[in-house]
């Protein structure tokens, strides 16, 4: 049989390959973002978790920490919920959170009926601390070291095994 | 003459007021209408599929426009916008990716492409060894 016959054969095996690495190999919950190793967007947000307190950039420093990005229309925020309060209470690292284009009633009902992880709570009106942030959707979790810079970006429901394998590993490398 | 005088100055104010509204967004001067109209028109959607941020009712493509009207009257330049939105959402966000290390293979693969289907072409259509001995 002639090579040429073969050709196109290989050709297709190999998109096979990558169809199959996609499917089940692609890491989904780590996107690349430039904002790796960069400093936040300064931001000052009203802090929903006390009456006339704001919540900046300046919060984020001087320990590792976790930024939330969550809403209370957001069904996977709820799904997320218990394993930020077994990080916060188990593990002891805060939690600082971005809500995102919420509705300040509806987070106070939220944080009762599912519980409060959250050190502070900025109330992202407009959605533009998110933009900045490169938000796509949500929940988005960013890992934030001492200089307040972002280290890592988790989207979507952060579980077990991602703070098992990716995200703890690399905070207690920082702390 | 005096009431079709009082009515083209109306009709003459009333165009620039909607020279400088674009959906909504309140511009000082037509060129960053202008600007506004153009960068978001070669913005993606990043949530939706194929379509610019002018053309998505999505929030996301909203909060998108809102932000690139802030840096528009902030006085930021066009490359200015283009590299923020690049930098958190990446390259894809950009329609017409912009010429650079990164995007080479993707502007010369179709020449690459052009070139290999002549050439597959052309050895197809030369006549073989066996049929020029015949």
């Amino acid at each position: 049989m002639k090579i040429k016959f073969i050709v196109p054969f290989f050709i297709l095996f190999i998109l096979f390959g990558f169809l199959y690495h996609e499917l089940f190999y692609a890491k989904t919950n780590n996107i690349e973002s430039g904002m790796i190793g960069e400093a936040l967007t300064p931001f000052t947000l009203r802090d929903l978790n006390q009456p006339n307190a704001f919540f900046t950039e300046h919060d984020l420093t001087s320990k590792v920490s976790l930024l939330n990005v969550w809403a209370t229309w957001c069904y996977a925020c709820e799904i997320e919920v218990p394993m930020l309060l077994k990080i916060k209470e188990q593990y002891h690292i805060p939690i600082y959170s971005i809500d995102y284009k919420d509705n300040p009633a509806d987070v106070n009902a939220w944080l009762k009926r599912y519980g409060n992880p959250y050190e502070k709570i900025g109330d992202d009106t407009t959605g533009q601390t998110a933009v900045d942030l490169g938000i796509y959707g949500t929940p988005e979790t960013f890992v934030i070291n001492k200089k307040g810079e972002i280290l890592y970006r988790h989207v979507g429901v952060l579980d077990q095994k991602a703070w098992d394998t990716v995200l703890y590993p690399m905070i207690k490398r920082l702390a | 003459m005096r009431n079709l005088i009082l009515l083209l100055t109306l009709l003459l104010t009333l165009t620039t007021a909607n020279a400088e509204s674009v959906n909504g967004f309140q511009f000082t001067n037509p060129q960053d209408a202008d600007r506004f109209t153009a960068l978001t028109q070669e913005v993606r959607c990043v949530v939706c599929q194929s379509q610019s941020i002018a053309d998505s009712n999505a929030p996301l493509a909203k909060d998108l426009q809102t932000k690139i009207y802030q840096l528009i009257v902030q006085k930021k330049s066009d490359q200015d916008i283009n590299d923020y939105l690049v930098k958190r959402y990446g390259e894809f966000i950009l329609l017409r990716p912009r010429f650079n290390h990164l995007t080479y293979f993707l502007w010369f693969f179709p020449l690459i492409a052009l070139c290999l289907a002549f050439l597959v072409l052309y050895r197809l259509t030369q006549p073989t060894a066996s049929s020029n001995a015949s």
